[in-house]
């Protein structure tokens, strides 16, 4: 693998990622050992705070690799790192899981509510200025312009609707395993990124890894509130999709997009007719589900 | 006819031949786009592929007394790229390759042209600009005059990271092989 890419795209966001999900984990052992009050969710905000800006940190290692880091980057693509940031600071440390928590690790009773409507409206509004901002704009994009409306919709609907589906899924007992629905969304985003524009590929990569190593955290129950990973994500996944469309020539029917886009939201939906069913089974079927689509889509943006 | 008359008819007549002297000596050359190309094979470590432009304009001006007079323009449509894969040739639009979109266009002016020690050979030196970086290039070329047109057939090696091309470096070779063929009419 080339020197550049095995730093900033693998070791950089893997390190990162495991000092974010380390600290996520000091933070949520004070509540699993009953140190510290859960009434009121301050010290599951802090860890998800912590564990949404080590992720942001660690996808910032893939954007340097492409020299795309900057206050106002000359690719509209790389300005959504702020908005990422906006999301992971603001909104993140409300997606907690809610409800009763059960297992080894989740022995404390969270009845944290997180999903008020003003949480939403906060996730559209992100969702919104996040797919606005990263339409190309000027010189030689011309021709583009026509299609930044549908795309600007279909970043905020798919933003909203993933979110909304795998909060649900975190919901039903799957919080554990929720880092690995967020990687079949950010995989679908890689293929199609990997198949336009090579700066691209490398901000997607450095999010699977940072991604892969707090599902690693995350199923060996050392944190609490993956869920946090949910709005940064999916906002990332999705305007990626959205950059890679716009760097190809391909002609590619807008279907093979919209399933890349809302990929995880039919994860969540497939797996909300097992949610009675045995962990195992759900992440069978969820497992094969992503495998599915992923292969789809990329026998579609880089075979066929 | 007085003295005046006999200055000014003189004058004309010397410009007027001095004139048409010159544009014997320097030829404006029209280019034969259907007949032209230009087209380029970039390596990798499991293979090569090759590719060229659709559409390019060139202007040259050849002057048969003091051939190092020559000039040579070419001006080349970045969007109009093709390669003999399709997947390869969306990739190479994008700004990892020549970022059409950013830089529509690539261009080449001669500075320089220098008679080789065989008949019929020539270099040509000047500027290539590509994504914005000039570079100056040298171009050993054929050139083959007829009474209806000029060719020159052109064959050398450009290092593409002298642009900031360094998409692939390791696996995709710096060193791309140009052919160029242009035909201009007489």
């Amino acid at each position: 693998m080339d020197q550049n890419l095995l730093t900033w795209c693998v070791l950089a966001p893997a390190s990162v990622a495991v000092l974010g999900s380390l600290c996520g984990w000091w933070i949520d052992r004070k509540l699993v050992s009953g140190a510290e009050s859960q009434s009121d969710g301050q010290t599951l905000s802090r860890s998800s705070g912590m564990i949404a800006c080590g992720w942001w940190a660690a996808i910032c290692a893939g954007f340097y690799s492409s020299d795309s880091v900057a206050l106002w980057p000359d690719e509209a693509w790389a300005r959504a790192l702020w908005p990422i940031l906006a999301a992971a600071i603001f909104v993140s440390p409300h997606f907690k899981p809610s409800g009763i928590l059960s297992g080894a690790v989740f022995s404390t009773n969270h009845t944290v509510r997180s999903d008020t409507p003003g949480l939403w409206v906060l996730v559209s509004l992100i969702a919104v200025a996040t797919a606005s901002l990263v339409m190309p704009t000027g010189e030689g994009w011309d021709d583009m312009i026509s299609l930044h409306q549908p795309w600007i919709a279909a970043v905020t609907l798919a933003t909203i609707c993933n979110s909304f589906a795998i909060h649900r899924m975190s919901q039903r007992g799957a919080n554990r395993w929720l880092p690995l629905v967020m990687l079949a969304g950010l995989a679908s985003s890689a293929i199609i990124c990997a198949s336009a524009y090579g700066a691209l590929a490398q901000a997607c990569f450095s999010a699977i890894v940072a991604t892969a190593v707090i599902a690693i955290f995350s199923a060996g129950g050392k944190l609490l509130a993956p869920s946090a990973l949910i709005l940064p994500c999916s906002l990332f996944a999705t305007t990626m999709i959205a950059a890679g469309r716009f760097y190809s020539y391909a002609e590619i029917a807008p279907g093979d997009y919209g399933l890349a886009m809302f990929a995880p939201a039919i994860i969540a939906l497939v797996d909300r007719i097992f949610t009675d069913k045995s962990p195992a089974l759900r992440i069978s079927i969820a497992a094969t589900t992503a495998i599915a689509i992923v292969g789809y889509i990329a026998y579609r943006f880089l075979l066929s | 006819m007085n003295l005046t008359k006999f200055i000014g008819i003189t004058a004309l007549l010397l410009c007027v031949f001095s004139g048409a002297s010159l544009v014997r000596a320097a030829e404006t050359l029209e280019l034969n786009a259907d007949a032209s190309k230009i087209n380029f094979v970039g390596k990798k470590t499991d293979g090569k592929h090759e590719g060229g432009f659709k559409k390019f304009t060139a202007k040259a001006v050849a002057d048969f007394e003091k051939p190092e007079n020559g000039k040579l323009e070419i001006e080349i449509d970045a969007t109009s790229l093709w390669s003999d894969d399709e997947k390869l040739t969306n990739h190479l639009k994008s700004p990892d390759f020549f970022d059409v979109r950013k830089h529509e266009k690539a261009s080449f002016k001669s500075t320089a042209l220098v008679g080789g020690e065989e008949e019929g050979h020539a270099k040509i030196k000047g500027v290539l600009t590509m994504l914005g970086k000039t570079a100056e290039i040298e171009v050993p070329c054929d050139v083959t005059i007829t009474e209806k047109s000029i060719e020159v057939n052109a064959k050398f090696i450009l290092d593409r990271t002298r642009w900031g091309m360094t998409y692939g470096e390791g696996k995709v070779s710096n060193d791309v092989d140009i052919t160029a063929h242009l035909v201009f009419n007489r």
